[in-house]
């Protein structure tokens, strides 16, 4: 029984002496990371973001770091790819929504805006908040709803019938919103093309014909993938296999 | 005094009296017109206030004289009483042109006065007797030959000797080829005209004529009610018109056309621009400074000023040197209309920024307009001036950017923002970004969607469940459940069967109206039955039955068994068919 008992403690003082270790260098690697930005020392930087990054950590802070590290660097379709990822998670984020225009403005392809206007207004809220804040939303609104029906029943106060409708409907909205962000996430896939120049052939050789040629920084959608290649979807009509060394998925 | 009562009467007598007969004789001659043709006449009438009085009409000699007899009124004024004796006389002119009713002598009271002299005027034909009249009007006009441009003043006048209504309507008239303009201030006096006095009232409009060549006014029309007395003896004090004793009589009256002919202006032959002006003008000329430094500014005031279209002169021509830049001021315009039509001056501001250093001369200002008053075109001109620049001590070359020529007040123009530089915003420091912000797992959050759900899906199970138990519906299905089975027990005797059953008949039908109750009648209960919704023949059926429970429980016959199964399984259909 004691031996138990100092398995479990040396155990404990191990784990908190890992964990604790890990927390330190991702902490000392973050910091590296801006101190070697600040020496406009970009491509160190970028690695040092990108160690944190592989360590697991999906915080958007981070990833509009890694964002302007690459395009410092000179690596747009990185710096592309970072920022949309970064947008995922903070969308209502005001330098990020800055630094991402201007990346934008640096593509040469004319971006294929795959999400019709309509689509834009209509579920603007998606672009306003984090899936996160878009997910507690609708659990609140759900809960003061059903609140608000309880309190109806129990007290049977007409008066709390209206609010509560108008809640249930909010709720139902925002509920709608998650369910089709969770659709997304499992569903559609994005990337963006990294190298300054891919060629989009038609099969699945790299002596396939040469369909159309897409630069960095341009952001695609994925139809399939199989184990080195990814379909992709560009707009009407262009569609073809690039590598999948070429894209970045957008997650 | 008590000796002699009669005459102390006679004393207060003469004392009350005493101002009849102390009162001087008031004697006054008047004529009832002053102005009337050959073949009319006229009366005289000669007022004495006093005693009857002698009246010597042998002084007239201009007319036939003709006694129309005399007339006594008393009047009674403030407890004093007078007499007036009036003789009249019919006045018949011997010749036309201006005769005169000599002073006559009047012998009153034995004394001797004399009446004042009377004017009349004869004339030959019978015409519009205009200042004879009681009320007339007349339109006159300042100048029948104006030249285009010029302002002329038409004037309506009214003339009024007696009592008009308020209700006065005048109709302006017609001024085409002309730009009116009326003068707000009406002009009222009294004036006296042959012996009469008249209020009189003036309406003036200012007159711009358009165009050269020939134009009527037509006539002005004015629309009233004069207030006269009733024709008829004054029979007391009410008689009066103060207290309605009058009538109106409505006229028009009218004005004559007023003719102009209006003239062209005569070609201008000067040296200088005409500037549009006609009337009588002055200019004036001022300059704030006249030593600058570089860059300071000085103020050319240039005032023109006079009577007619002054608000039509445009900014005089300055020629000013290249040393100075010009900002020009709004120009003030002070211009009245009055009695004499548009008035006042208008002065226009240059501010002079000096520029170079020197001395620099700025030439006469001259304007040409059309003098009315001596029929021909003049030149106006003000004093040249000199003004000395010193170079500034800071800067000799100083940069001032002048306004717009059009006047108008610089307007900034709004300008789209353009980024200047491009760059990204720079990084985000905080430690918070080395925490992970995945989203909820899709279970999760599932779950937390329905907890609160099933929360309250559980509570409305609650309630419903309670409420069911307290409602009188389920209550008394159940308590008729309840008594049918104690009923089909066997070990009870046949009131207690014979009671139960009744009790579970008018439970199953108090059920279906949703109150609670102990006892119905047979009709009540078939009517409960049929308003709720269940046929005729289930209704009777379930009346029948509870008149027979009704009738064997109270009849007192003992029930057999067979009846009891008879009773029994009736009160079962009608069960199954209610629930």
């Amino acid at each position: 029984m004691k031996t138990m008992k100092h398995f479990i403690t040396c155990m404990t003082i191990l784990f908190i002496w890992v964990t604790g270790a890990t927390a330190s260098e991702l902490t000392m690697a973050f910091l590296d990371g801006i101190k070697y930005y600040k020496a406009e020392e970009y491509a160190k930087a970028a690695s040092a973001f990108s160690d944190v990054a592989d360590a697991g950590i999906k915080n958007g802070k981070l990833f509009y770091n890694l964002g302007n590290a690459y395009l410092k660097n000179g690596r747009l379709g990185h710096a592309v790819l970072w920022y949309e990822r970064a947008l995922r998670l903070i969308p209502d984020d005001p330098d990020l929504k800055f630094n991402h225009e201007y990346v934008l403005s640096l593509i040469k392809d004319e971006p294929d805006d795959g999400n019709l206007p309509i689509f834009r207004v209509l579920f603007f809220w998606k672009h306003l908040m984090s899936a996160t804040a878009i997910q507690w939303t609708g659990i609140m609104l759900n809960l003061f709803a059903l609140l608000m029906l309880t309190i109806q029943v129990v007290r049977k106060k007409k008066k709390v019938k209206t609010p509560a409708y108008l809640f249930l409907i909010l709720a139902v909205i925002f509920i709608s919103t998650v369910f089709y962000n969770f659709y997304e996430t499992a569903y559609i896939k994005e990337a963006v093309i990294l190298p300054e120049q891919v060629s989009v052939r038609s099969g699945l050789t790299d002596n396939s014909t040469e369909l159309f040629v897409l630069h960095t920084g341009t952001k695609v959608k994925i139809e399939k993938e199989n184990a080195a290649f990814f379909r992709i979807f560009f707009s009407d009509g262009k569609i073809g296999w690039i590598k999948k060394s070429d894209a970045g998925i957008i997650y | 005094m008590k000796r002699y009562p009669g005459r102390a009467f006679l004393i207060i007598f003469v004392i009350l009296m005493l101002p009849v007969f102390v009162q001087a004789a008031k004697i006054q001659a008047s004529v009832d017109r002053t102005r009337i043709t050959k073949s009319e006449s006229l009366q005289l009438t000669v007022t004495v206030v006093g005693k009857d009085a002698d009246v010597d009409i042998s002084p007239i000699k201009d007319f036939q004289v003709i006694s129309k007899g005399s007339s006594t009124s008393v009047r009674i004024v403030n407890t004093q009483i007078s007499r007036e004796v009036g003789y009249n006389y019919i006045l018949i002119p011997l010749k036309e042109g201006r005769l005169k009713i000599p002073p006559l002598t009047v012998k009153a009271d034995g004394k001797t006065d004399q009446t004042r002299e009377i004017v009349i005027q004869v004339s030959k034909q019978a015409q519009e007797k205009l200042d004879t009249q009681d009320v007339f009007v007349k339109a006159h006009i300042s100048d029948r030959h104006p030249y285009e441009g010029q302002q002329i003043i038409y004037t309506f006048t009214l003339y009024n000797a007696v009592q008009l209504s308020k209700n006065a309507r005048f109709q302006e008239p017609d001024f085409t080829g002309f730009n009116p303009k009326k003068v707000e201030d009406e002009k009222t006096y009294t004036t006296i005209l042959s012996g009469r006095q008249y209020s009189v009232v003036e309406l003036r409009y200012v007159l711009v004529p358009l165009k050269a060549g020939n134009a009527t006014i037509g006539p002005a029309v004015l629309r009233c009610d004069i207030v006269r007395a009733q024709k008829r003896r004054r029979r007391s004090l009410f008689d009066d018109p103060f207290f309605g004793g009058a009538r109106l009589e409505p006229r028009i009256f009218k004005t004559n056309p007023v003719a102009v002919n209006i003239k062209p202006l005569p070609v201008y032959t000067g040296g200088l621009q005409f500037s549009g002006l006609v009337g009588r003008f002055k200019l004036q000329a001022e300059l704030e400074k006249k030593e600058l430094t570089v860059g300071d500014s000085t103020t050319l005031s240039i005032a023109v000023e006079g009577t007619g279209n002054i608000m039509d002169v445009e900014e005089p021509n300055v020629n000013v040197p290249e040393a100075f830049k010009v900002y020009k001021d709004n120009p003030e315009e002070n211009v009245r209309l009055g009695p004499k039509g548009y008035a006042g001056e208008k002065i226009f501001r240059l501010v002079l920024v000096a520029t170079k250093a020197g001395i620099y001369a700025l030439e006469p200002i001259q304007i040409a307009y059309f003098d009315v008053s001596k029929n021909r075109y003049a030149d106006l001109s003000t004093p040249p001036f000199q003004v000395r620049i010193y170079p500034s001590a800071e800067k000799d070359d100083i940069q001032v950017y002048a306004s717009p020529k059009d006047e108008q007040p610089p307007e900034f123009k709004k300008k789209k923002v353009e980024f200047t530089g491009r760059d990204i915003l720079p990084l985000k420091e905080e430690l918070d970004a080395l925490e992970s912000q995945r989203p909820m797992s899709l279970p999760r959050f599932i779950i937390f969607l329905l907890v609160p759900f099933f929360i309250y899906m559980a509570v409305k199970a609650v309630f419903m469940f309670i409420v069911k138990q307290e409602d009188p519906r389920s209550l008394m299905a159940e308590r008729g459940d309840r008594f049918l089975k104690k009923a089909s027990h066997i070990e009870v005797s046949a009131d207690e069967f014979l009671s139960c059953l009744y009790k579970a008949v008018i439970s199953a039908v108090f059920s279906k109206a949703g109150v609670k109750g102990e006892s119905l009648t047979t009709a009540e209960a078939e009517e409960i039955l049929r308003s709720s919704g269940y046929a005729d023949e289930t209704a009777k059926q379930a009346a029948q039955l509870l008149e027979k429970i009704e009738s064997t429980k109270y009849s007192g016959l003992i029930i057999s068994s067979d009846s009891k199964e008879e009773l029994l399984f009736e009160t079962k259909q009608l069960f199954r068919s209610l629930f």
